[in-house]
């Protein structure tokens, strides 16, 4: 399945009725709903806040499921490069004085996702999570 | 949906989904919070980072006068976000208030 969402957070409530839909048409599990629902916030919200360039209006989300797999993918068009999968994680043991209430969300969908991975082409930004079925 | 409100006990009652549309919201509630307070998790579904971090944020306020928030009533997916993100060293976090 695949839609377009434009590029603004009120567009968040939009995507979680397509997850939705696209959950209850595959007959996925409950217990692998919520990693969905959080890669593709994080990183939706990511792209519209940070790429850069003259993009468009618009983001692509593009889910689908094999056998045993769940796959998500966020493309955004004509903008820089911008990976987000090379930010530094927040260490666990991070004391509270000293941290900063940015970086987790990239953090907790990476221990929660079997995969996380960014390519650039053609001026295109994409992010792609797989979710191993077990 | 996203509701946030004072419940009977003067316990923080959260509902639905803390999403990012409602950091405006949340922020503007928490503000507003000034001693040790518990926030009851139990009609929470959802949470991303950015209801985390307004709750890390408050926690560090809090903490600097002495005080702190308790989170009760995570379900197993929340309670899973905290500890990837390693917040459960951060909060008093507990089954159910008073526990």
């Amino acid at each position: 399945m695949e839609r377009q969402f434009r590029r603004s957070f009120d567009s968040l409530h939009d995507i979680f009725d397509f997850l939705d839909l696209f959950f209850a048409l595959e007959k996925v599990d409950t217990k692998h709903r919520y990693g969905m629902y959080l890669a593709a916030e994080e990183f939706f919200t990511n792209m519209v806040k940070y790429n850069s360039g003259d993009a468009p209006g618009e983001i692509c989300i593009e889910i689908a499921r094999t056998d045993d797999q769940l796959r998500l993918a966020l493309t955004d068009f004509n903008v820089d490069p911008f990976d987000v999968t090379k930010a530094r994680p927040v260490p666990k043991d991070t004391p509270l004085e000293v941290r900063r209430r940015g970086g987790l969300g990239l953090q907790i969908v990476r221990e929660m996702m079997d995969s996380v991975t960014y390519d650039y082409f053609d001026k295109r930004s994409r992010v792609t999570v797989v979710k191993n079925l077990e | 949906m996203f509701s946030i409100e004072w419940g009977g006990k003067g316990d923080v009652v959260l509902t639905g989904r803390w999403d990012a549309t409602q950091t405006e919201k949340a922020e503007t509630f928490f503000k507003q919070i000034n001693q040790p307070s518990t926030v009851d998790f139990k009609k929470l579904d959802y949470i991303s980072s950015a209801g985390l971090g307004i709750l890390l944020m408050t926690q560090k306020r809090l903490m600097g006068n002495g005080g702190s928030l308790t989170l009760v009533n995570l379900n197993p997916h929340i309670s899973e976000v905290f500890r990837y993100a390693g917040l459960e060293r951060v909060f008093v976090i507990s089954k159910s208030p008073g526990r």
